[in-house]
């Protein structure tokens, strides 16, 4: 005991033991900073992994956000239609669905008559020039003609002539619009013929 | 809190699609079908932001759009113009009645979804 107490009072000793301790406290720091070291380059894995989820879910919103404003121009394409049984709104509803959906200012919706001609019934951009059923650039430079029929029953066209200066060309989205003017244009044409006719 | 925003066209086809998707992204949707029908359901409702269309019966968009930055308690409310030409005359003709962005019809949901964000927050 007293010789233990007297190795503690030397300098030496003393000192010793600092440097044992010191060495301890610096082992356990390095073991600290290697646990850090290994516990950040997990978070950095982690949060480049959640980056690349983000992106992927960013990625996937916007698409659903463009199937979605898809369908909800189809949705209100048909509900605009079929809401109306009057021929001048049923025309004036198509012509906003061209120029707002599709994206077109030079475009003409005709009709077969009973007689069987091809008539003119609403145009945008076109001078009035261009003449009805002889209208000689319904069969040229077309962006796009949408045949609009029903149960097999040719009702007549919708003659997009060009598109607006900053849409370089058709979408998908354009195409499946395309699919519902075809029968929905057609019946709501056909469907507001009698009132029109008896106008 | 739900933003406000006022939808102004004359078309219906365009107001019942623009309702659609801002509806979807919680904002509470008004509308008015001419220039100067907007002006006073603007001042009547206060919007966070007007969403305006250019060609119109009665009062054009770019008119509408100096009168609202005249009218003191809807002077400095956010305005996207909304044309079918992105030309540089058009764009600049409404930056010029006080507009601060503009799309261009067809319109990109995603586009006017993130043009309107930027405004409000701007």
């Amino acid at each position: 005991m007293r010789h233990a107490v007297e190795d503690r009072s030397d300098p030496c000793v003393r000192h010793t033991e600092e440097i044992v301790e010191l060495r301890l406290l610096l082992h356990d720091v390095e073991m600290r900073s290697v646990l850090a070291s290994n516990e950040l380059r997990e978070l950095r894995r982690e949060r480049d992994a959640l980056r690349k989820e983000l992106a992927n879910a960013a990625g996937e919103l916007s698409v659903v956000e463009t199937e979605h404003a898809a369908l909800t121009s189809l949705f209100v394409a048909a509900h605009q239609l079929h809401g109306t049984m009057d021929r001048e709104t049923v025309l004036s509803r198509l012509e906003e669905i061209i120029v707002n959906f599709v994206g077109s200012e030079e475009f003409g919706v005709y009709e077969h008559t009973r007689g069987d001609e091809l008539r003119r019934i609403a145009q945008v951009g076109l001078s009035d020039d261009d003449g009805d059923g002889r209208d000689p650039r319904l069969l040229q430079d077309l962006a796009a003609c949408i045949k609009l029929e029903i149960d097999e029953r040719l009702v007549g066209y919708i003659a997009i002539y060009r598109l607006l200066p900053h849409k370089p060309a058709l979408e998908p989205a354009d195409l499946e619009l395309f699919n519902l003017l075809k029968t929905h244009a057609a019946a709501a044409l056909l469907a507001s013929r009698p009132s029109h006719d008896a106008q | 809190m739900r933003k406000k925003i006022l939808v102004v066209d004359d078309s219906s086809t365009v107001t019942l699609v623009q309702r659609m998707v801002l509806s979807r992204h919680a904002f509470d949707v008004v509308v008015a079908s001419d220039g100067e029908e907007a002006i006073g359901v603007a001042m009547r409702e206060l919007p966070d932001l007007i969403l305006m269309d250019v060609v119109m019966p009665k009062m054009n968009g770019f008119d509408a759009c100096k009168r609202i930055r005249q009218e003191e308690s809807i002077h400095d409310v956010p305005i996207i113009m909304v044309t079918t030409r992105g030309e540089g005359t058009n764009v600049e003709r409404g930056f010029e009645s006080g507009c601060n962005d503009y799309v261009t019809k067809p319109i990109n949901s995603t586009e006017l979804l993130t043009k309107i964000h930027a405004c409000i927050a701007g």
